[in-house]
């Protein structure tokens, strides 16, 4: 769970209006760096990794209120800026159907493209000194980590006192105050005070993201370790220049 | 996420938002998020529920198909209310939240075709995106039914181990590894299809009739404008 399930109408505004300032302006930036290249190309790439993204999404991990994500692989496969163009894509269709907010596109887009930018630079560090699949999984854990943090930073920042409306009107602190008292009879019928805890809610999501990374990286470093073996140029095996063990060979493969 | 029955629901509906426009229809989404957004009591929330469970049965939707969609966002909303301190009505707030913005968004996909869905957001959105959209999600059906087959034929050769967790791991790693190479395969048949048939960043120029029904353009504003509506009288006056 490392992007935000967090659904409409708990994230203030502001925080809103920053993750679809911020992500409209990666989002130009990844297209104005991908302009050069042969869009008939590279569209069906970033369609189909995309797909394969929400497919996954889709298949819960037994008894784990988990599913994979495959982002990580999405950005070691597709590269950091077509890899943030499907992170905006995947968000878009999956809010579409409830899985997550509309109004959280952008800071869902900022998490999982995080996710992707992170995957391939870490990916890409670890495999100079590390042999790719253990790259692969090694990059896997500690971005979702690093993701999840994220995660419940955002969910900080949001700084949770639920009387106050997303316009920024808080009640005024009174002598008399206790909590749940109105202050007059039309709000009589609003609720009371609450706070979003952020160390219960740390303590709820940790074991499971945790677990959930765990699993992703091995399953990451078997689907690596596969297309090694049977299509290595779907990695970018060249731009690293590593020699591939042999076990790891294909016929395919331009590295061994 | 059975998007096959949602598309099905959304081309062959014949309810009163399936005449409305897109825009129309957008237009009741933004109203009816608003107002999720500025409802802080159970009352107003448990009105804009109503209003569109009602709107989804005068639509044709079958509820008993649709609402079940609904329980996963919920299931996330159990996560921030067990967050709360000091219990009040706040968890009930989310998840009404929760429901009413998901049961928005079924309202509007289960009666628009997603190509006019996509094809509204050419305006504001570049066209590479635009036409991503429009190849992932008929992507997402074809990986559907090869995960699917995929996941049977493992079954059948009795390949799964319940018993043992990291051979199964492995297993649906190797599994989506042979649904990825598959689809990197499908990707490059599609480039040479694009390259036979002349691509130009274009997909989204597809010309759809434009709906026009002013009765139900007027009927999804006034859905969006009642839930607003009643946010604010319940609220504020």
């Amino acid at each position: 769970m490392s992007h935000l399930h967090i659904p409409d109408g708990l994230l203030p505004i502001w925080l809103l209006a920053l993750g679809f300032g911020i992500t409209g302006l990666i989002l130009a930036y990844c297209i104005f760096k991908l302009k050069s290249e042969d869009y008939s190309k590279i569209l069906p790439k970033l369609a189909i990794m995309s797909a394969l993204v929400i497919v996954a999404m889709s298949v819960p991990l037994g008894f784990l209120p988990y599913h994979l994500n495959l982002t990580v692989l999405v950005g070691i496969v597709l590269g950091p800026w077509l890899g943030f163009t499907a992170a905006f894509i995947i968000n878009l269709i999956l809010s579409l159907v409830g899985h997550g907010g509309i109004t959280v596109i952008g800071v869902n887009t900022l998490l999982i493209g995080l996710e992707v930018f992170a995957g391939y630079y870490l990916f890409h560090v670890i495999a100079k000194k590390a042999r790719l699949v253990w790259a692969a999984g090694l990059a896997t854990g500690m971005t979702l980590l690093l993701s999840t943090v994220l995660m419940i930073s955002f969910v900080g920042m949001a700084d949770f006192d639920l009387n106050q409306t997303t316009f920024g009107h808080k009640h005024e602190e009174s002598a008399t105050h206790n909590e749940g008292e109105v202050h007059d009879e039309s709000e009589a019928h609003l609720a009371g005070e609450a706070t979003l805890s952020l160390s219960r809610f740390a303590l709820l999501v940790l074991p499971i993201t945790t677990l959930g990374a765990f699993i992703e990286s091995l399953v990451n470093v078997v689907i690596v370790r596969f297309l090694l073996k049977v299509r290595s140029d779907v990695l970018p095996v060249q731009e690293l220049s590593q020699d591939i063990p042999e076990e790891d060979c294909s016929t395919e493969s331009t590295g061994c | 996420m059975d998007l096959a029955y949602i598309d099905n629901l959304a081309v062959n509906g014949k309810g009163i938002l399936h005449k409305a426009s897109v825009t129309s229809k957008q237009v009741m989404v933004l109203l009816v998020v608003i107002s999720v957004i500025l409802a802080k009591s159970v009352a107003a929330l448990s009105f804009i529920t109503l209003l569109l469970l009602i709107v989804m049965i005068i639509s044709g939707l079958p509820l008993n198909r649709l609402l079940p969609l609904a329980a996963y966002p919920l299931f996330f909303s159990v996560v921030f209310a067990l967050s709360l301190e000091g219990w009040s009505t706040w968890a009930v707030i989310i998840f009404l939240r929760a429901f009413n913005a998901c049961l928005v968004m079924l309202l509007l996909i289960g009666t628009t075709p997603y190509h006019r869905i996509f094809s509204s957001l050419r305006k504001i959105l570049p066209r590479l995106v635009v036409d991503g959209l429009y190849l992932t999600y008929r992507a997402f059906f074809i990986l559907l039914e090869q995960t699917a087959n995929l996941g049977r034929s493992l079954r059948i050769r009795g390949v799964q181990r319940p018993s043992n967790v990291i051979k199964n791991l492995g297993i649906i790693g190797q599994a989506f590894g042979v649904v990825l190479l598959q689809s990197w395969e499908i990707s490059e048949r599609m480039y040479k299809v694009m390259l036979l048939r002349g691509y130009e960043l274009n997909i989204a120029g597809f010309n759809a009739p434009k709906i026009r029904n002013l009765t139900s353009d007027i009927f999804s504003i006034m859905v969006g404008s009642c839930s607003l509506g009643m946010v604010v009288i319940l609220q504020w006056i």
